[in-house]
């Protein structure tokens, strides 16, 4: 049985309402800097697009070791507030990232302990798009085709400018809003909430059918998340949140995802 | 003690942090101010609404932070060098004007030379420190200052809006682009993507004049505008109000004629009835600068008829009326005949009269630019300005409204705000 294929079962398995929840697994480490993006490159190692850096994570007890760390140099554009997005091709153990305050997407291979940029280009590769993914200049909107997202993910998943929920292309049936932060689990989805910024914040778990989307498990956090990365591994579902604190630190914290007893 | 002082401000969240859902860019709001500017260009201003207006438009080469240091604007870096007798401003390359021409040293050195040619307070200080040769541009990226002897902090006059750089057509470098102006009714602005803090959220904004306060209350409640100056909101306590007494006129010639008004005035009766969201103040600094508290008022109450005579009283249009008719009041019953005459808030500094009663905000919010600027305003002496009370200036948000804040300077700053969906 898949990853994929077992949290499905469990999620069906498990009570209709509040049937799984997020159990954080300790306090987390201090990301370094602040976070824009977040993805798993694979079970064991997950990148982190920071305003400043590509760091490479190891994840061999569910706490990020740091293992690289790649300063973005070029010339860098005024933005109001900082926004990035990491496209990871794990066949080819590489990432595109792209920040909307330096102008050109970067092709970065993991060679072991490096992480080496290997092109660049105007826009990040993206299925269904001649002209590819970019930032609408000086925003943190995402460009793709006529239309603008705040958030977007290789599963189909996106959010909309307005903050509601794009599946496979189309806006969640009931116009559910969520946060900038998002990741796909398996059949399922984790968001931030779609309040303003504040002291707190959440994590979703959501699992939409039909287009619709329920609402599975929630836990509060405290802080802003910034980015989130989600990942079926063979020893159970895990969700890495960025996680910003009042005073302007960003925590990395993992959370197991499973059936609530 | 400072950081119960700094407590005072009240700050909203920082537009740049990372949220769950949010900043978002795009649409527009109306504010509800008082009045309108008469003039967008770079000048001292004399109200918070003028100092909300000229910092939409209008960029400085230097800012003050929070916590009153100078902060990157316009110049990306500044040095000292010839034992601090010369600083040199590195522009910031990408700096730019609302016509898309880049920010030179050129254009700064002319907008130097025009804020000090203004005599503004600020402008004077610094035009006296300057030496002969005063300003230069050794490259086109830089701007050279040359002071007649070593300064630590010499560059805080440039944080005033009476500096801001625009340059030979008369383009500013502020957040927004003024795009509609109808005179004394409404002014539209829209986002400057080419800003050196980077495009407004908004894609724009209008100020509309509404005189009457209590429309300007509706108004805001009502949701037919999406923020309104001087309703409670994110606010800083960065003004003072103050009667200054001319001690070259009768009564107030005498000593004991100027204690008699300082006594009789009730700070507190005055704050809770006349003044919300304000506090009795008996320093001349207003809170955001003033670094300590005030002590507590003390009122003797004199018994009525202690002095007599006629006099004349200038009241800046900016004081609200009901303030001004209890000050006046409690002259009356000092045996005084009072005659009070609004005086815009631009003039009333200069305007003689045997009292002023004026809302003061200094020029730039560093202190002793500030207490040189209240030196000018009162030059026989700290006895013959009467601090009664520290004033916030504040916006009011509707819900939904995210990112509005007010600076210690006073200024208002609408660049950060964003609608939530």
């Amino acid at each position: 049985m898949t990853p994929g294929l077992l949290l499905f079962t469990l999620l069906q398995a498990a009570p209709a309402a509040g049937g799984m929840e997020f159990v954080p697994l300790g306090r987390g480490v201090s990301a370094p800097g602040a976070v824009l993006d977040l993805a798993f490159l694979d079970d064991q190692r997950l990148l982190a697009l920071t305003d400043d850096a590509l760091v490479l994570y190891r994840l061999d007890d569910s706490t990020p070791a740091l293992e690289a760390r790649l300063e973005l140099s070029g010339a860098r554009l005024p933005v109001r507030v900082a926004a990035g997005l990491l496209r990871v091709s794990e066949a080819e153990n590489a990432c595109w990232l792209l920040t909307n305050d330096r102008p050109r997407a970067s092709l970065v291979a993991v060679e072991g302990r490096r992480l080496t940029p290997r092109l660049e280009a105007d826009a990040v590769p993206w299925p269904g798009s001649t002209a590819g993914l970019r930032y609408r200049a000086g925003t943190n909107q995402l460009v793709l085709g006529e239309s603008l997202f705040l958030g977007m993910r290789q599963e189909g998943l996106a959010v909309a400018e307005d903050g509601r929920l794009v599946i496979n292309g189309k806006a969640e049936a009931q116009g559910l809003r969520v946060g900038t932060a998002l990741a796909g689990l398996g059949a399922l989805i984790v968001t931030s909430s779609a309040r303003a910024p504040g002291p707190a914040d959440a994590l979703a778990l959501i699992r939409a059918e039909g287009g619709l989307a329920n609402l599975t498990a929630e836990a509060k956090v405290e802080g802003s998340i910034a980015a989130l990365a989600a990942r079926d591994r063979r020893r159970g579902a895990l969700v890495v949140a960025a996680i910003q604190g009042g005073e302007g630190v960003t925590r990395l914290v993992s959370y197991a995802v499973r059936p609530r007893p | 003690m400072r950081r119960a002082l700094l407590a005072l401000i009240l700050v909203a969240a920082a537009a740049g942090a990372h949220a769950a859902l949010g900043p978002l860019y795009g649409g527009t709001v109306t504010v509800a101010v008082p009045s309108l500017p008469g003039s967008m260009a770079p000048g001292r201003p004399a109200t918070a609404v003028e100092r909300l207006a000229l910092g939409l438009v209008h960029q400085t080469l230097l800012v003050i932070g929070a916590d009153g240091d100078l902060r990157p604007a316009l110049a990306r870096s500044w040095t000292a060098s010839a034992g601090g007798a010369e600083w040199t401003l590195s522009l910031d390359p990408q700096a730019r004007f609302h016509d898309d021409s880049p920010v030179t040293g050129a254009a700064a050195v002319r907008s130097i030379r025009r804020f000090l040619a203004a005599r503004t307070p600020a402008a004077e200080r610094l035009g006296r420190e300057l030496a002969n040769e005063r300003v230069s541009t050794p490259s086109a990226d830089r701007v050279l200052l040359r002071f007649r002897e070593a300064r630590r902090a010499p560059l805080f006059p440039l944080a005033s809006l009476a500096a801001a750089i625009t340059n030979a057509r008369g383009s500013g470098a502020g957040p927004f682009v003024p795009t509609l102006t109808i005179p004394a009714a409404r002014l539209a602005v829209t986002a400057f993507a080419g800003h050196i803090g980077g495009r407004p959220f908004l894609d724009g904004l209008a100020l509309v004049a509404t005189p009457d306060a209590d429309r300007r209350h509706a108004d805001l409640a009502a949701g037919r505008v999406d923020l309104a100056l001087g309703e409670p909101g994110p606010q800083a306590m960065a003004s003072t109000l103050v009667l200054v007494l001319d001690p070259t006129q009768p009564p107030f010639d005498q000593r004991a004629a100027r204690s008699a008004v300082a006594a009789a005035i009730d700070r507190t009766t005055l704050v809770e009835q006349y003044l919300p969201n304000s506090q009795p103040w008996t320093l001349l600094l207003p809170p955001t600068l003033a670094g300590r508290s005030a002590p507590s008022p003390r009122v003797r109450n004199p018994s009525g008829g202690a002095l007599a005579g006629e006099i004349s009283l200038a009241v800046g249009s900016d004081v609200p009326a009901t303030v001004s008719q209890r000050i006046v009041a409690h002259l009356d019953a000092l045996g005084l005949h009072v005659t009070a005459t609004p005086v815009e808030p631009g003039a009333v500094r200069s305007t003689r009269a045997s009292a002023r009663l004026l809302l003061f905000t200094p020029e730039v919010a560093e202190p002793s630019l500030a207490i040189a600027e209240l030196a000018a305003l009162a030059p026989q002496g700290p006895d013959v300005a009467l601090p009664l009370a520290a004033v916030p200036i504040s916006i009011g948000v509707r819900e939904g409204v995210q990112g509005a804040r007010a600076e210690r300077s006073g200024r208002v700053a609408l660049e950060d705000i964003w609608l939530e969906p």
